[in-house]
């Protein structure tokens, strides 16, 4: 089909491409058709209620020619979305979607912003979708990649660099909140006081956002509860640790992700979650049931979906009118001592733009606004490319394993993709880690047993 | 199917290509000092231009700048903002602006506009006002800062506690002093280049074992026979075919051929491998006579 489409003309090119997204569709789904158009409706009704006074850039009230753009960029995402289950480019995209994407599109019919960079935007989705879902089409068998022996020593290693990890830092921090950490009126108290042992700091990273949670996967997928359950109790430790909720955050997330891979519904299901989620959000916010409303808003409307969609726009507003970076922050900056015009880092430059004060607040981007910060359009195309190049690795990767193993910690990626720098998401996020992860415990079918 | 490689397949896979790897890494050190040196050209150059485009806005706008206060906000124990903090956000900026103002004895409205700070959830909470042609307002300011704690306790005591209401008027500064700074000069090229050396050394090594990765198989596949005394039997063909891959590994047999020779005890084996040159010839002829064939490798 690929090698067809390839040497066919323009025209004759297109029309196979139609014929093979009807063909895909056709297959699909109606269900998750629904959802996609549901979910978009759902987004609508929770960015013009429950949170129209969440922030002031954001004012609630439509923008007509705004929203029609965003609606047609969304719905043009929906046709060409791949919608099949059990496969983690389809998971992956779809998850992408309705994470980053769908809410910028959303967003700006209601914030004003620029609709040139929600088109950046839209561009950069379909050329993930288009250059990724090539390989849902390879008829023949994605020729996976495993490294051998390594799997016992991967989990040996990771259990006792978890431990390490946890008992060093109490060690170091001298203290350890337990309980307390619970109550998220302490979280800042917590970790106001703390901080990471030298060396340690990406390790730790690495230990609570995958290691652990893959291992505990991996354990429920072999039905070894108990280890998996020690494994939960861990990730518990870190976070009664640390206080940072993006930890407690990655339990639910991955444990739900694996039930729904187990269901093999995770595309649907996801869409179905969410779209609840959001409809909860402005049920909850019409009742103005005090705390809870505002808890409920503030994780999942506000800071889940539309400060990150926000704060891309920020992004553009100020590198659109102030020179890029040029990578030179992070890492090419470094390996090439390249001199960075800004004060702080990006996203406490977009903090100062927006506020216009000198205030030390980060401003999480996201792939999407730091590619532009640093290098405009053309930024953001490249990190794309890269981006599709690392979960193609991903997939060979993970050709082998079952999708209960990679789905949850795919969807964390995403997430984490949504707040964090693509380069930052490979080293710090531990998306590399992943990979090598997922490479040692990729043993062919075949030979299991 | 899957490629399998071991750990010592893939340090021998980047040891082939040490070449390619240490030239990249030596080219990155070559260009880090121009590179660095033309960033650092062009960071002075985008400096000046955004200061000097700054400064004369600034002497056109002078009387118009804004300033701004911040009033920083918190809960008492036990107790959210809710939806209640909105309203009380709004009294602070339009009923307590206009008391102020009543009292300072003025009767002009003051342009203010209003940025809610950090997150909707939580204990706490802070706004900044931003005064618009603050330089005008400046008395009246200073006046309206000291009012609003008195004003805050005085409706709002027992349920909010104020925690601090900075008084200290900023103005608002300049975008461009906000963002950048003079850019400094690195004059540490020692660090520069192996910093630069590192990274390709890395980049390139990432990128061998990414081109192996997708790209298994080349153009010209190995091709060589292993002549072996064997009698001729499909199953005999079958097995001998699976010994061989399972020697191999999957990874490196493409295909492998049987052909008829003159002698009817002797079969001729082609094995198709993939590129990656992990095992040499003489290896699969170690390996093979491990298994108590006799094998003639041409």
């Amino acid at each position: 089909m690929l090698n067809k489409l390839r040497k066919s003309k323009p025209i004759i090119f297109i029309k196979n491409y139609a014929a093979e997204i009807r063909e895909f569709n056709d297959r699909s789904n109606v269900l998750t058709w629904m959802m996609l158009l549901l979910y978009k409706v759902a987004l609508d009704i929770m960015f013009s209620t429950a949170l129209k006074s969440s922030d002031a850039t954001y004012n609630g009230e439509i923008d007509v020619t705004k929203y029609v753009i965003g609606s047609t960029l969304y719905l043009l995402i929906v046709f060409i979305l791949p919608k099949i289950e059990n496969n983690i480019i389809s998971i992956f995209l779809n998850v992408e979607f309705i994470v980053t994407v769908a809410p910028i599109f959303c967003v700006l019919g209601y914030s004003g912003k620029s609709t040139l960079y929600a088109v950046y935007v839209w561009i950069c989705m379909v050329l993930q979708i288009v250059l990724l879902r090539k390989q849902i089409f390879i008829k023949t068998r994605i020729k996976g990649i495993y490294i051998k022996g390594l799997q016992n020593y991967a989990i040996v290693a990771g259990v006792l660099l978890a431990l390490f990890c946890i008992s060093s830092y109490i060690a170091y921090n001298g203290s350890f909140a337990g309980l307390i950490a619970f109550n998220f009126r302490n979280t800042y108290t917590i970790r106001r006081s703390l901080s990471y042992p030298y060396i340690l700091g990406y390790p730790f990273a690495w230990c609570y956002k995958i290691i652990v949670p893959f291992l505990m996967t991996y354990f429920m997928e072999k039905k070894k509860y108990g280890m998996a359950t020690f494994m939960l109790g861990i990730e518990l430790a870190f976070f009664m640790a640390t206080g940072s909720k993006f930890i407690l955050f990655v339990i639910p997330v991955v444990l739900g992700i694996y039930f729904l891979a187990k269901g093999k519904i995770v595309v649907l299901g996801t869409y179905i979650v969410f779209t609840i989620c959001s409809m909860i959000t402005v049920v909850i916010s019409s009742l103005e049931v005090g705390a809870l409303a505002v808890w409920i808003n503030a994780l999942f409307g506000s800071r889940f979906l539309t400060y990150p969609a926000i704060l891309k726009f920020l992004h553009y507003d100020l590198f659109s009118e102030y020179p890029k970076v040029k990578f030179a922050e992070g890492l090419v900056g470094k390996a090439f001592s390249l001199t960075n015009l800004y004060r702080y880092s990006i996203g406490n430059s977009v903090s100062n733009y927006y506020r216009g004060i000198d205030i030390n607040v980060q401003s999480n981007s996201g792939y999407l606004g730091e590619s532009y910060a640093q290098a405009g359009f053309a930024g953001m195309l490249v990190m794309t490319l890269l981006l599709v190049m690392l979960i193609s690795l991903l997939q060979k990767f993970s050709s082998n394993l079952k999708l209960t193993m990679i789905a949850p910690l795919l969807v964390v990626i995403v997430i984490v993709l949504n707040d964090g720098a693509l380069f930052t998401t490979i080293l710090t996020y531990g998306l590399a880690i992943l990979m090598v992860l997922c490479a040692c415990f990729n043993k062919p079918v075949a030979e299991e047993g | 199917m899957t490629r399998e490689y071991t750990v010592k397949e893939l340090v021998r896979l980047l040891l082939t290509k040490w070449l390619l790897i240490v030239c990249a890494g030596i080219v990155c050190a070559v260009i880090a000092i121009p590179v660095a040196e033309q960033s650092y050209n062009t960071a002075v150059k985008e400096y000046r231009e955004y200061t000097e485009m700054t400064q004369k806005e600034q002497v056109e706008s002078e009387s118009s700048l804004n300033y701004t206060v911040v009033i920083s906000m918190k809960t008492q124990k036990g107790k959210y903002f809710s939806v209640e903090t909105e309203k009380v956000l709004n009294i602070i900026v339009e009923d307590y602006l206009q008391e102020a103002w009543k009292e300072y004895g003025g009767n002009l409205q003051c342009p203010v506009t209003i940025v809610f700070e950090g997150s909707s959830f939580g204990d706490s909470r802070a706004m900044n006002l931003i005064f618009i042609n603050g330089k005008d307002n400046l008395d009246f300011i200073k006046y309206y800062i000291e009012k609003v704690p008195e004003y805050l306790l005085r409706d709002y005591k027992g349920y909010y506690e104020f925690e601090t209401i900075q008084n200290a008027l900023e103005i608002k500064s300049v975008m461009v002093e906000l963002l950048m700074e003079e850019p400094v000069k690195n004059d540490d090229y020692m660090k520069t280049c192996i910093t630069a050396f590192l990274f390709g050394v890395f980049i390139v090594a990432f990128g061998v074992l990414c081109v192996d990765f997708f790209h298994p198989v080349v153009k010209n596949i190995e091709e060589f026979e292993l002549l072996g005394m064997i009698s001729k039997n499909t199953d005999y063909e079958v097995d001998m075919s699976n010994r061989i891959k399972a020697l191999l590994s999957a990874r490196k047999v493409k295909k492998i051929f049987f052909e008829k020779t003159d002698n009817q005890n002797c079969i001729k084996i082609k094995v198709a491998l993939y590129r990656t040159p992990v095992l040499t010839l003489h290896d699969i002829g170690v390996e093979l006579g491990k298994e108590r064939i006799q094998f003639v490798i041409k």
